[in-house]
């Protein structure tokens, strides 16, 4: 999958852009929230990671902006995990929300989600095209 | 060394903010001055303070190490402690607030109102902690959290290297034992307070 990881914490990016590619994904890093927007205008992304805490504004507003624009599976990464901040995430378009520190585990479980949801949807839309569903 | 009259004014001049003061002396057991609010508050007349025993009006509370402090002013430290002081006119057991120097000289101030019992202080207490908490949270997300990401994936990332047959350079193992004490660092100045 085509995955845009927003995170700006230098040693963060440098592994987890390493974990993804030994994963087979294919990473494109944005430091804040104006390049990660450049980003999603630019090319097409299964998977969008981003922090929530970004050096020019928050994950939820960034999310808000682009949610429009990609299909992409959305999970948000944040050291805020109250209630209240799960909701917004999910009010806002990310599907999952994952509290900071988290496991490459929980990470990998999530990025299975995606590309059943990715491979659903790219089924749904082939069917549909054809005029067959077998979707309930 | 004596008690200066700058301290005996202090004591008097308290009663400009009706705040119930006294300076004793515990060797001598006795209360050398006072206010006319501390008279109040204790319901005593000034003859009956002078011939009183100390010790047979106020009570004080153990102080722990943490609550001594050296100051410049005084060549030996002060003891901060709680105090309780019985009141004839009310019946009720005052509370206060002792600094005793080691020379056996101690100033009382006592809490007119109940303001250490009060709801305001356990509002400001309250949000004291929250605040606390809050910057606590934040701090840990900055540091420790973040680094532990990085370092959680280093070692997946590294797992998976090796599981693919790959040795990892000494640079690698390196960054590791880096990132490990980056760790160390921001939980030892946390714990310092010197990251919040």
């Amino acid at each position: 999958m085509t995955i845009l990881l927003i995170e700006n914490h230098e040693d963060t990016v440098t592994y987890m852009k390493r974990f993804l590619e030994q994963l087979g994904h294919e990473v494109v890093v944005a430091a804040d929230a104006r390049s990660a927007a450049n980003a999603v205008n630019a090319h097409r992304f299964d998977v969008i990671l981003s922090d929530i805490r970004l050096p020019d504004g928050d994950g939820w507003t960034l999310m808000e902006q682009i949610r429009g624009k990609t299909p992409a599976y959305a999970i948000a990464m944040s050291g805020l995990g109250s209630a209240g901040d799960i909701v917004r995430s999910h009010s806002v378009g990310y599907q999952d929300h994952l509290i900071k520190p988290f496991t490459p585990d929980k990470l990998r479980e999530m990025l299975k989600k995606a590309e059943l949801v990715a491979t659903h949807g790219a089924r749904r839309n082939l069917q549909s095209r054809s005029g067959t569903s077998d979707i309930i | 060394m004596n008690i200066s009259s700058e301290s005996n004014a202090i004591c008097r001049g308290l009663d400009e903010f009706c705040l119930p003061a006294a300076l004793m002396h515990i060797g001598r057991d006795r209360l050398l001055t006072w206010n006319r609010n501390f008279l109040e508050a204790v319901g005593r007349e000034e003859e009956e303070l002078q011939a009183l025993p100390a010790s047979e009006l106020v009570v004080f509370g153990a102080s722990s190490p943490k609550e001594i402090a050296e100051c410049k002013e005084f060549p030996s430290p002060i003891h901060f402690g709680a105090c309780t002081i019985r009141s004839v006119a009310t019946g009720n057991m005052l509370v206060g607030r002792s600094f005793r120097r080691e020379d056996g000289y101690v100033f009382v101030m006592l809490d007119p109102v109940g303001i250490e019992s009060s709801g305001s202080v356990a509002e400001a207490k309250l949000a004291g902690q929250q605040l606390e908490r809050g910057r606590m949270r934040d701090a840990l997300h900055r540091t420790v959290a973040q680094e532990l990401v990085a370092l959680q994936f280093a070692v997946a990332a590294l797992k998976i290297g090796l599981e693919g047959g790959r040795t990892p350079t000494a640079g690698e193992v390196d960054r590791l034992t880096g990132l490990l004490n980056e760790m160390a660092d921001s939980i030892r100045a946390l714990t310092q307070g010197t990251k919040i």
